[in-house]
């Protein structure tokens, strides 16, 4: 290797560098033309997003506040950076001014081998009724859940009439029944995992969720 | 051969029992829950102007234009709310929890967005994607805005 070679791909290292640099100073000025930015989730449970692009590695964001962004179509992410309060509300306060109220959960458990609500459970419809008619144009879902004891479609079943029973109830109450979706889980998506055949009164659950 | 024939016309009657659309009727799959200014929900064919209470149907878009908003809620309990000059398309769309049949793919274009992910993405996160011309977002049960110059 000559000198000359050598001190031409130093030449080029250098000025490499001197462009990363003028790419640094440059998003200090200013945010990318597109990025994602993670906030922190309304139930508060941990989340992330991922960022894949047609070039480098897919980015992955799962601090709250942080953000990734990338120029181009076919330009892979870039470092990730944490946005200004005022930048996000700049950006995003019409977004965020629009964004419907969050749907709100409340679970109801039945009576052991009963296909009535607990005490607890009975007194909380009210609760619901009260939401259900502050809401602009309501919607409730009403889910019903199954433990893991039973086989599949018995549990699909079983866990639609209890669904149907508190729509009912909910209906009973004054809730318009149009507006009031039953469906059935079975014994998907427990509250508590188990495994298959293990009782368990936590999952023999309906879920109402008025949004 | 009989029972064959039996416990298959067993299944496919618990199949229609269970399909959603026999339990409940959905106009959509997302309702308008805010709107400001020119905001429209566009189909194939249609344009109206956004209001509380209409419903989105699947592969419809959602548009804004200058000073315009839009919030909707999906039967799934995410909500996607844009703010002014966005567009973002509801590409696919499945809440069939009874079949286990999940997907939530939207394809945004341009503006701004926020989105709060609901059951689709705490249930089968891998059914979840935002398009976008950049790249593709991937949702892992989460609440982020994303940006996009035209």
């Amino acid at each position: 290797m000559t000198d000359r070679a050598d001190r031409g791909r130093k030449g080029r290292r250098i000025a490499r560098a001197a462009l990363a640099a003028a790419a640094l100073l440059l998003a200090g000025c200013g945010t990318p033309p597109n990025y994602v930015v993670l906030l922190d989730s309304p139930d508060g449970r941990p989340s992330a997003v991922t960022l894949t692009t047609g070039a480098g590695q897919p980015a992955k964001l799962d601090k709250p506040g942080t953000a990734v962004g990338v120029s181009g179509p076919g330009r892979a992410p870039g470092e990730t950076f944490t946005p200004e309060p005022g930048e996000i509300q700049r950006t995003f306060g019409a977004a965020l001014a629009a964004q419907p109220a969050q749907p709100v959960t409340f679970t109801l458990f039945f009576k052991f081998n009963a296909a009535e609500l607990t005490d607890d459970s009975q007194r909380r419809l009210p609760e619901i009724l009260t939401l259900f008619r502050d809401r602009p144009a309501p919607e409730a879902v009403v889910a019903g859940y199954a433990d893991a004891v039973g086989d599949p479609l018995y549990n699909f079943e079983l866990a639609r009439k209890r669904a149907e029973i508190v729509r009912d109830l909910l209906v009973k109450q004054g809730m318009d029944a149009q507006r009031i979706e039953a469906v059935s889980f079975g014994a998907s998506n427990p509250a508590v995992p188990t495994r298959p055949g293990v009782p368990q009164p936590q999952n023999r659950r309906v879920e109402v969720t008025v949004r | 051969m009989i029972r064959t024939f039996l416990t298959g016309a067993g299944l496919l009657g618990a199949a229609v029992l269970c399909s959603p659309a026999a339990v409940f009727a959905a106009d959509g799959v997302a309702t308008v829950k805010t709107t400001q200014g020119a905001a429209f929900v566009v189909t194939e064919g249609s344009r109206t102007p956004a209001a509380v209470g209409l419903a989105v149907p699947e592969h419809a878009t959602l548009e804004t234009g200058a000073g315009g908003s839009i919030g909707v809620t999906f039967r799934d309990n995410s909500t996607i709310s844009i703010g002014p000059d966005t567009q973002i398309a509801i590409d696919d769309f499945v809440f069939k929890p009874e079949a286990q049949q999940y997907a939530f793919v939207t394809r945004m274009a341009k503006g701004t967005m926020a989105y709060v992910s609901g059951t689709i993405a705490k249930i089968s996160p891998e059914s979840v994607a935002v398009k976008t011309p950049v790249g593709t977002i991937g949702v892992r049960g989460t609440h982020f805005l994303v940006k996009l110059d035209d």
